[in-house]
């Protein structure tokens, strides 16, 4: 972990009429740090998610990449800059290859002119290798991605946002719809990214997932945050008190 | 441990392959069309069925067909459905037909002039079905109408009838038209542009780049737009396609048959479609195979034209068609569910 965060939101609002969605909320992710964002629903989860995705962009306040001031306008302006989000949905065809899936829209290609065509070998030779480095085992790439898991799924969403280059990587709720096993290879998955010095924010509720991966939890509650903090400041009951409202501190912290 | 993982690794990758032949989505096509060949040949072949005549007579049945299939079947793999081609095909006959026999064009400006007036009728309903987003099917039956509509209105006001005669005597010495209207040996070109289109739209469909986004528009369109393929793109330059093929289809009747006819193609929408969802083709999207609607059409033009030897009066072929349709669908609905089940696993 360097000490210099890759993406940065510093005080960030968000208002819809006039409710406030996120109010003066700061996360910093670093390369090769999984941050944790907790909280109930409503929190503003996905509002937070949405402005480091480029989804829509806060009222107040910064976000920062490589420690300059940025506006990100859109999602594919967040993807040029290495931010990938990985939603829940996973933006997979189902009746389609798992490597036409992991290449979709970035194709390579071989020949040349008119007779230029979809290399598919590389793309399955590629899509393979870059599920093995995650863990991933599928037994052909070719098969549909509909036949695969849920934690499958997951897993070649997650591959392919490290194949293309993402610095920090946003996973929305990605083990919420899953038994045990499965969520396991998911949390699998993003240690081996966060091994590669990728960053990670782990959105979940989960605090079981959250505590043994994340190295920073920051937790939301109405739009407000509650606490930062990090691992050796607090343990897993702490925590699970912390998102349930539980505990005593439970008021903004004071200390951005 | 290694070795056991492997060996699993190697049979379950085995039966996946197997399944994968026998779930590809044209083996269905390919056996029905084996199968009535095969019918005909027993019951109808000393009537004639298995003669060159009749031969060339349900590859040029199944070849009209089949030129339009194919670039359906890549818009219905996109998620959409063009119901015009019946019309754009009358109106592309009539239009050549009437620019060299009345108004003596040079045969090659009349045909370079229909694929003109043929992608305007592509752009047209592409621009209605992206811009307004309602489903191609109304959209494009609409079309249907104006179109046959504007053909049989033009052709009364221009010349008083619905048929233009004697195209082949006025187009006679243009070295243009030789693509359109040579026989190749004993049959007709219309043949060889049939498997030139297959092939260039399965190979589009199943080794390009622009293939992956077609599968994608129609398997899950907003996944498509999120990894920043241009659906709407796609969905034009396929709309124009399936009008040009529509259009070709036009310019090598009136060559095969002497005449253009504003009444010509009625229902011909629905054949294609037949024939593309008899190749395995989904109605819904993100999933077909111009190599399958090949063999669909070539069952069409088989059944079409081998049901005249049979003893059943001719008028019960459309029954006929309709239950070859019906058993290849759920055939295909049925081994499609068989490749797109997850896999079981522990």
């Amino acid at each position: 972990m360097s000490d210099q965060p890759y993406l940065e939101a510093i005080g960030v609002s968000k208002y819809y009429e006039t409710v406030a969605a996120l109010r003066d909320v700061t996360i910093r992710v670093h390369p090769g740090e999984v941050v944790c964002l907790l909280g109930d629903n409503g929190a503003g989860k996905s509002t937070l998610i949405q402005i480091l995705s480029g989804v829509v962009q806060p009222d107040t306040g910064t976000v920062r990449i490589g420690g300059r001031d940025v506006r990100l306008a859109s999602p594919n302006d967040a993807m040029a800059q290495g931010i990938a989000t990985v939603f829940q949905d996973l933006a997979v065809v189902p009746m389609m290859s798992v490597y036409r899936n992991f290449f979709l829209g970035r194709e390579p290609s071989i020949g040349w002119g008119p007779f230029q065509r979809f290399d598919q070998a590389r793309a399955m030779q590629i899509a393979e290798k870059e599920l093995a480095d995650l863990g991933v085992t599928i037994d052909d790439v070719r098969r549909p991605i509909g036949t695969l898991s849920g934690g499958q799924r997951q897993s070649v969403a997650v591959a392919r946002a490290v194949h293309f280059g993402a610095k920090v990587l946003i996973l929305d709720e990605p083990t919420s719809a899953l038994g045990v096993k499965q969520a396991e290879m998911v949390l699998e998955n993003v240690r081996r990214a966060r091994d590669r010095g990728i960053g990670v924010v782990l959105i979940t509720h989960n605090v079981h997932h959250a505590y043994p991966i994340g190295d920073t939890f920051v937790v939301l509650f109405l739009g407000r945050q509650l606490r930062s903090l990090k691992k050796a400041e607090l343990t897993e009951l702490q925590l699970m008190n912390l998102m349930t409202g539980r505990d005593e501190g439970a008021q903004p912290s004071s200390s951005r | 441990m290694p070795s056991q993982s492997d060996t699993s690794r190697k049979s379950s990758g085995a039966r996946t392959s197997l399944r994968a032949l026998l779930t590809r989505p044209e083996s269905t096509a390919i056996a029905g069309t084996i199968a009535v060949f095969v019918f005909f040949a027993i019951f109808t072949g000393s009537a004639g069925f298995l003669s060159l005549a009749m031969t060339r007579n349900y590859l040029e049945v199944a070849a009209t067909i089949g030129i339009i299939a194919a670039p359906i079947t890549l818009l219905l793999v996109a998620g959409e459905f063009d119901l015009s081609v019946g019309s754009t095909v009358a109106a592309s006959q009539v239009l050549t037909s009437y620019l060299i026999v009345h108004a003596h064009w040079f045969p090659v400006f009349a045909i370079l002039t229909t694929f003109v007036v043929a992608v305007l009728i592509g752009l047209g309903n592409a621009y209605l079905v992206v811009k307004t987003r309602l489903p191609s099917f109304i959209i494009t039956l609409a079309t249907l109408f104006i179109v046959r509509g504007a053909t049989q209105g033009a052709l009364r006001m221009l010349t008083g009838t619905s048929i233009v005669n004697g195209v082949r005597a006025a187009a006679a010495h243009s070295p243009a038209v030789w693509l359109f209207s040579t026989p190749v040996g004993p049959f007709q070109v219309s043949l060889f542009w049939w498997v030139l289109i297959t092939a260039l739209c399965a190979w589009v469909l199943q080794k390009t780049s622009f293939g992956n986004w077609i599968l994608a528009t129609g398997g899950n369109q907003a996944a498509a737009v999120r990894t920043g393929i241009p659906v709407e793109t796609v969905k034009t330059i396929l709309f124009v396609t399936t009008a040009v093929a529509a259009a070709l289809v036009g310019v090598l009747d009136i060559f095969a048959i002497n005449q253009g006819d504003a009444n010509s193609a009625v229902g011909r929408e629905f054949e294609v479609v037949t024939a593309a969802v008899i190749g395995g083709a989904l109605i819904t999207g993100g999933y077909g195979s111009p190599v399958g609607t090949f063999f669909g059409a070539l069952l069409f033009g088989m059944v079409d034209q081998g049901f005249f030897f049979t003893p059943l009066p001719d008028v019960w072929f459309m029954s006929f068609l309709g239950i070859m349709l019906l058993l290849a669908v759920l055939i295909n609905n049925y081994t499609r569910n068989l490749a797109l089940k997850p896999a079981r696993r522990s």
